[in-house]
């Protein structure tokens, strides 16, 4: 009997590798919930997130931020990646939730909250591609790795 | 207007508008745990509103989470959510969005339901959805005016929206039924949303 909420599979990073990534991510569940904590060695940098390997142009999203004296909003369209979330040399929250990812009649879309020392913000972000889920890969917008100790954990919510 | 008990769904495909039984029918009782599913309700057939009803008060908190899409013309819409069939002014709700290049807030008091709480994908966008992420804070605490928030949104390329959005119903009553009904048109079939419970120690 599958539980409504558990943990699929957890990434904690060495410090050598500026790719989180999981594959094999089982169709079983009804929701991702994503949860990565974790620091890089330059500031306030936005992560970027990919399925099922595919490097093509088939992606958009919009992001909207604070950085405590405005709030910012742009979008990012007809690109290879998705904006969904945000690191920095502290240590940096977020929580990424992708909606029906193994509905094989829709376009995936997820919605997401990531901070970080200089920054708050709340991504939404589509693959145009109606096929299951099956790996995520994350990285983010500048040179080195994710630090060793940073965690991703991947859990599944199923809906009765 | 489609309403669905615990242990019924609508089903889409040739079985529109017929029920199926969650236990017995193939479906497993969902584990029971501290966050567990309660009802999920998927459109089998376009209709203008989607409602959990039979709530038990046996939970904290309620999180509702899914994807929607509409008929009416268009590429994105919302729907209204209200509880017990309340659809006096007694709602009021908040939000922030970000649209573009474009940052607002808007508000809205004395509403017949909560607003902002979801979008919709209309039908020149009927391969997206619009996806939200609804809590809702001690929904059977009867000595409370009953709070919701949630973080939804929409993107499609060429247009798209998020927001973070909050809401108050001015009742103590303790929630035992949500409805979301939807500004234009109806939700196309396949739309879905699943009630979460989430227990208290």
């Amino acid at each position: 009997m599958a539980k409504t909420f558990e943990p699929i599979a957890t990434s904690t990073a060495g410090g050598s590798s500026p790719t989180i990534s999981f594959t094999s991510i089982p169709a079983t569940y009804t929701d991702l919930y994503l949860v990565i904590t974790g620091t890089i060695g330059i500031s306030d940098a936005t992560m970027l997130m990919q399925y099922n390997g595919d490097t093509a142009t088939n992606y958009s999203s919009n992001v909207l931020s604070g950085n405590g004296s405005a709030a910012q909003s742009f979008r990012d369209t007809t690109s290879s990646t998705m904006y969904c979330g945000r690191i920095s040399t502290v240590q940096s929250p977020n929580i990424i939730q992708i909606i029906n990812y193994s509905n094989t009649t829709i376009y995936k879309t997820f919605v997401s909250r990531g901070n970080s020392d200089t920054r708050v913000s709340a991504f939404v972000g589509t693959w145009r591609n109606t096929n299951a889920i099956t790996s995520i890969s994350i990285t983010f917008n500048g040179a080195g790795n994710f630090a060793s100790g940073t965690t991703a954990t991947l859990y599944g919510i199923k809906a009765a | 207007m489609t309403r669905f008990s615990q242990r019924y769904r609508l089903t889409g495909g040739s079985e529109a508008n017929s029920v199926n039984k969650w236990f017995g029918g193939g479906f497993a009782a969902p584990a029971i745990g501290d966050f567990e599913s309660i009802q999920t309700v998927t459109v089998g057939t376009a209709t203008s509103t989607m409602t959990f009803t039979s709530i038990p008060a046996t939970f904290t908190h309620l999180q509702i989470r899914g994807m929607l899409n509409g008929t009416a013309s268009g590429t994105f819409g919302n729907a209204r959510m209200g509880f017990n069939s309340d659809s006096g002014a007694n709602y009021s709700s908040h939000n922030m969005y970000g649209y573009a290049s474009a940052t607002g807030a808007q508000s809205e008091v004395s509403g017949n339901r909560m607003y902002y709480q979801v979008y919709t994908s209309l039908a020149s966008t009927s391969s997206y959805v619009g996806v939200t992420v609804i809590d809702i804070l001690d929904y059977a605490n009867t000595n409370k005016y009953k709070t919701v928030r949630s973080l939804n949104g929409i993107e499609f390329n060429t247009d798209g929206s998020l927001r973070f959005a909050s809401g108050n119903w001015r009742n103590t009553a303790a929630i035992t039924s949500i409805e979301f009904v939807i500004d234009s048109g109806n939700f196309n079939v396949g739309s879905t949303l699943a009630l979460y419970g989430i227990k208290g120690a």
